[in-house]
């Protein structure tokens, strides 16, 4: 516990241990100043049950072989039972875990493999047949709060064992795909996703481990259904049991959760101190959806959170104080806390009380795609995340029903680090330090840093990084000041490729968060910003596109050097880095404008889905105290 | 002098026939209709796969506990067998096909390269292995936002840099990606765009060129570059074995 105490206080403080990693080259690629790598850390495969059942049939092989640039076939099917969409990455990802659902690992398995003697059974039979009902079944086993396997197939075969099986082949694809030369060229993680869904709340976890050694099978929630018996079973299983077994867990996007992903109340210090270890970073963006903010709601007037909401602009009940349920069926009430600055909130609250923030988590982005796709995030290349579900531009406008996709869904985020070089331990570590962040799907470069005071002039000097890791923290880091915070943000466009060239940069702003006397605060700063951008909804192009004839708007590189004027000596404060592209046409209405306008479905007129959006970057917060 | 008589407590006879007794008992009671008994080979692969889960080895009531449930659950299989209880079970004879599979390709000698083979088939398809060159430089980034015309700013820093000018240490805007260090080739290229990386691949060694990236214009000076290489047999054995059989395995007859 100390250990963990003195670690968090450590990251904290912005110094970092160095990655040491056996079984491994050092990489040719290494900078003290941390480069900048991509990923995605939440992706499914046909080993997931919602996965298989869309006529998915990519596994985590083939997934990894996606991130790094090969070409895969998606669904829909032709007639002789082969896929037909062609998707490949412009530019592979540098790292990525293969997240499939820990629960349902062997019954999938079970009902899809033919020799299975649990094959022929009416649960099976109808499974492989896909229908609504069937999804609706095995979904329904996530909703209880006492949740059961089937035994319908687990009296047939011996899902304990069949589990083993499926996670040793999850480790084998990982392992096989590890760039473990000196190239440092790609990084997976063997990893899964624990999603325990107790009364159609979003409780779900990336389980992330840092190296290969890892428990003989993955924790579901039929073995462990609360977030507490999900980090029992982890530490019986590795942290405490298995010599090297290292493992964080990364909170999935909270906006289904109803209130429920980031409780209000610890029972004492020690359980706060275990949060904040265990999660260090948590989802805010992936294509279920935006949970950064809500405008109109929890006090939020900030019109840039009006961004990708799952549930539509349409007016949620607030939970107050009373968790509510339903969230991922799109029902119930929204809490404060389903939004990631309500938790930032929360967190300096608990802190007051308690002396221990188990909020103080660091933002990535991921796909969460359901096709195997990691780093499938483009607006304008989007071909789905759900199998046949979305496998046509009709398939993926229709409005979202009891399933999951539709047309308030994205494409998904990815997550940028800062990494000293391309390998599992200096990818985790960067994590475990929070210098990590999310974006909507851009590959926009931002740093961020603060200090008590920083070099003159810092946005006009080459060794901006060195200058400032010397005078302050990085992003993720607390900074200890008797005087006012100085920030310094820098933020390079997403360059793109040839053929789909990068959006400028609109503007950067810093929200701050902060709890005193009175009450908990949030306000947002614009710190540097250019002419809004155009587009033109009938073509998609842009300004500065070579055939359109609008004038150029944004810029390549924003830099701004911010003090804050209102911060108080005593005022326990969180400051995060919001910057925001030019905009650009949504994924679903580039569809629209693939089909002829009199067979466009009804979505494309709705003026509650939105033609052009800015895509953004989010980056994780640095926690100021008085020293 | 007649010996004293001993007590009959200490008669040698009756100690051994408890002892014999004590033993036969223990013997009836742990073994079932069917005996089972432990190989040293098998002791062994229980502390091992004790180690492989728990990450140390047993202590020696853990191996006792480890052992006597073996000897148990042995026990209960072999009589299962004898009764017959695996014929006709699906689930057992899933396993042993999936074994029988198993065993064929480890035990196939065209299925199991040697060193040869492997640098042979690594020769053959060094496109796909090769570990991309290094350049260790250092750039400086002219801000298209705090300079009018930043191309030409590039090109007065990269004189003032060729002579020691006092003021060239300060050049450069901040620039998030790394202003200095060493990165592989493919990285530069996916990090700062094509032309930078080209640029850095035929700079002259320690001079300052003016380079442009995805982001603009920036001056920049390599001094070391290290050209690409195939990487070792043992570096990648495990994926040139899986590579080396999925290519006998489209081309078996």
């Amino acid at each position: 516990m100390i250990g963990r105490f003195l670690w968090v206080a450590l990251v904290g403080c912005g110094g970092a241990p160095q990655a040491v990693e056996p079984g491994r080259e050092a990489c040719l690629d290494h900078s003290p100043d941390r480069n900048l790598y991509w990923g995605d850390l939440h992706v499914h495969t046909s080993l997931s049950f919602d996965a298989w059942i869309y006529d998915m049939r990519l596994g985590p092989d083939d997934a990894y072989a996606f991130a790094q640039g090969e070409a895969k076939m998606l669904p829909p099917l032709d007639a002789s039972g082969s896929p037909t969409v062609q998707v490949q990455l412009e530019r592979p990802l540098d790292f990525a875990a293969v997240t499939d659902h820990s629960e349902y690992l062997a019954e999938v398995r079970a009902c899809t493999d033919s020799s299975s003697p649990a094959y022929g059974t009416s649960l099976c039979v109808d499974y492989r047949d896909g229908s609504p009902a069937s999804i609706q079944t095995w979904g329904s086993a996530f909703v209880p709060v006492d949740p059961q396997r089937f035994s319908a197939i687990c009296d047939l075969i011996d899902c304990a064992s069949e589990t083993r099986d499926v996670w040793t082949e999850v480790q084998d694809a990982a392992e096989q795909s590890y760039d473990r030369t000196s190239a440092c060229t790609f990084t997976s993680f063997v990893a899964y996703e624990w999603s325990a869904t107790p009364n159609i709340s979003n409780l779900h976890r990336n389980v992330i481990f840092r190296g290969s050694r890892v428990p003989v099978q993955p924790i579901s929630m039929f073995d462990a259904p609360t977030p507490d018996a999900l980090w029992d079973a982890l530490n019986a299983s590795c942290t405490d049991a298995l010599n090297g077994c290292e493992v964080l867990a990364i909170p999935h996007n909270p906006n289904q959760s109803n209130g429920h992903l980031f409780p209000a109340e610890y029972a004492n210090k020690a359980q706060a101190i275990d949060v904040a270890w265990r999660e260090p970073v948590v989802e805010i963006f992936q294509h279920k959806g935006d949970s950064e903010c809500r405008t109109g709601a929890f006090g939020v007037s900030d019109e840039a959170c009006d961004f990708e909401k799952l549930r539509g602009p349409e007016p949620t009940e607030d939970c107050g104080d009373a968790p509510g349920q339903g969230g991922m069926a799109g029902l119930g009430c929204q809490h404060r806390t389903d939004f990631v600055r309500g938790m930032l909130l929360q967190g300096l609250e608990i802190e007051r009380e308690l002396g221990v923030n188990p909020y103080n988590k660091g933002f990535i982005g991921s796909s969460d795609t359901h096709n195997g796709t990691p780093g499938a995030v483009e607006e304008d290349q989007f071909a789905g995340h759900l199998g046949r579900v979305e496998g046509t531009p009709e398939a993926r406008l229709e409005l979202p029903q009891l399933n999951p996709g539709g047309v308030r869904n994205n494409p998904g985020g990815l997550a940028g680090v800062w990494a000293v070089e391309n390998s599992r331990g200096a990818i985790f570590d960067a994590i475990r330090r929070k210098e990590v962040y999310g974006t909507s799907g851009p590959r926009i470069a931002v740093r961020m840093f603060a200090a008590e005071e920083l070099p003159d002039a810092i946005c006009g000097r080459a060794d901006f990084v060195p200058a400032a890791d010397t005078a302050g923290v990085p992003m993720g880091g607390t900074l200890q000041t008797s005087v006012a915070p100085t920030f310094a943000i820098s933020a390079l466009m997403d360059p793109g490729t040839k053929r789909h060239p990068g959006r400028q940069l609109h503007r950067i702003e810093l929200v701050k968060g902060w709890v005193d006397d009175s009450g908990t605060h949030m306000e947002v700063v614009e710190v540097i910003g250019t002419e809004l951008g155009q587009v033109d909804e009938a073509t998609c192009e842009v300004d500065g596109d070579e055939e359109a004839e609008i004038p150029e708007s944004g810029a390549a590189h924003l830099c701004a050097v911010w003090t804050d004027p209102n911060w108080r000596a005593g005022q326990d404060a969180v400051y995060y880095a919001r910057v925001l592209e030019q905009p650009v046409c949504r994924w679903s209405w580039r569809d629209c404008l693939s089909i002829p306008e009199d067979l466009r479905p009804e979505t494309c007129s709705d003026p509650t889905v939105a033609h052009t959006i800015q895509e953004r970057a989010w980056t994780s917060p640095i926690q100021v105290r008085e020293r | 002098m007649q010996a004293p008589s001993r007590p009959w407590r200490r008669e040698p006879m009756l100690w051994c026939s408890v002892i014999g007794l004590l033993f036969f008992g223990v013997d009836w009671a742990l073994s079932g209709p069917v005996q089972a008994t432990l190989s040293s080979e098998m002791s062994m692969a229980l502390d091992q796969d004790f180690e492989r889960i728990q990450g140390r080895t047993p202590t020696d009531a853990e191996r006792r506990g480890l052992q006597q449930r073996w000897l148990s659950e042995e026990a209960l299989y072999r009589e299962g067998l004898r009764l017959g209880l695996d014929r006709g079970d699906p689930v057992v004879r899933r396993r042993v096909v999936q074994k029988m599979q198993q065993l064929q390709t480890a035990q196939d000698p065209t299925w199991t390269p040697d060193e040869t083979m492997l640098l042979d088939y690594l020769t053959r398809h060094q496109d796909r292995y090769l570990v991309a060159g290094t350049a260790t430089f250092e750039q400086r980034y002219a801000s298209p936002d705090r300079h009018p015309d930043p191309q030409a700013e590039v090109r007065r820093w990269a004189l003032l840099l060729a002579n020691d000018h006092p003021e060239s240490p300060g050049f450069g805007d901040a620039f998030a990606l790394a202003h200095r260090g060493v990165q592989s080739t493919n990285q530069i290229e996916r990090r700062y765009g094509a032309r930078l990386a080209l640029a850095v691949s035929e700079a002259p060694l320690d001079e300052w060129t003016v380079a442009e990236s995805s982001y603009g214009w920036h001056v920049l000076r390599v001094t070391e570059r290290t050209p690409q290489r195939l990487p070792t047999v043992s570096a990648i054995r495990d994926k040139l074995i899986e590579d080396w059989r999925a290519e006998q395995g489209q081309v078996a007859p």
